[in-house]
């Protein structure tokens, strides 16, 4: 069994554990789902663990995670157009996480699942570098 | 008798001569006559044996000399077939390394057509990539110069749009 498919596990467990609890005892799995993870050594998996467990919490409000990368800060049309487009594609609502990535030159960069949808200039250039040498 | 006295023949001397000659006649037979015709017989067999020797020399020489043509023949008909073998055998030798050649020629010069080919294949790739490579490069600058949040804010919408 690989990491993440470990991870998968143990957010699965620990989201079970979680249904229906108060926030004190919420926090009380998590500090003995870290000590366990810690005490095997696996201390790294706690925040693959942590992203599933997000995907969990989005999946049961029919939303989904969605990373967002751009040169700029995207405004409130271009945030709007980005969950257009990925409700349209995956009838889910997006939320968004933004970073911004200077080497993009410009344009925008959307992943969710194991989708990436590159709208980025610099994939442009790439594609015409491509094109160009063929 | 009285007719041999008539012609006066003494019968008695006639008598002693017709013994005389029969013995002359005799001797002469034995000793002459008997050995030169037995002598002229022997001779006359060998002069015959020495002409059927010689006749029979004679063809044995004709059928030597006919042998000889015949075999003198045969090797020139011989020598000749050689010959014209060893002509054909060069001849098809000859014919199959021409064949042989060309075709080491012709191997060799589509060898080189492709390599000349790959190589102009390889050039214009090296070329293209160049060029791809510059192209880019100097886009790139220029749009990371030109580049502002309005221009990136229209670029994301019509992009999107596309999508």
């Amino acid at each position: 069994m690989n990491s993440r498919q470990q991870a998968k596990n143990i957010a699965k467990l620990y989201w079970g554990l979680s249904q229906n609890r108060s926030e004190k005892e919420v926090d009380q799995i998590v500090v003995t789902m870290v000590d366990f993870l810690a005490s095997r050594g696996q201390i790294a998996l706690v925040s693959v663990v942590l992203d599933e467990t997000k995907k969990l919490l989005y999946a049961q409000k029919n939303q989904i995670a969605v990373e967002v990368l751009s040169k700029y800060a995207l405004t409130t049309s271009e945030q709007a157009a980005v969950k257009s487009l990925v409700h349209k594609k995956t009838a889910q609502e997006a939320i968004l996480h933004h970073s911004e990535g200077d080497d993009l030159i410009g344009g925008v960069k959307i992943r969710y699942e194991d989708k990436i949808i590159d709208l980025t200039i610099k994939k442009q250039l790439e594609d015409l570098k491509q094109y160009l040498s063929e | 008798m009285e007719i041999l006295q008539l012609f006066g023949v003494d019968w008695k001397l006639m008598l002693a001569q017709i013994f005389n000659f029969a013995i002359v006649a005799f001797v002469l037979w034995r000793f002459a006559i008997k050995p030169v015709m037995a002598n002229m017989e022997k001779r006359n067999q060998e002069i015959e044996q020495g002409l059927k020797d010689a006749e029979k020399s004679t063809q044995k020489l004709a059928e030597s000399d006919r042998e000889i043509r015949k075999n003198v023949q045969e090797t020139q008909a011989k020598a000749m077939q050689i010959i014209m073998q060893a002509k054909k055998d060069a001849e098809a030798e000859k014919h199959t390394q021409l064949e042989k050649t060309k075709e080491e020629v012709k191997h060799l010069i589509d060898k080189a057509k492709e390599q000349i080919a790959s190589q102009q294949e390889e050039m214009i790739l090296q070329a293209k990539a160049e060029l791809a490579e510059t192209v880019v490069e100097t886009v790139r600058l220029v749009m990371d110069n030109k580049m502002n949040k309005d221009i990136d804010k229209k670029y994301i919408d019509s992009m999107l749009k596309k999508v």
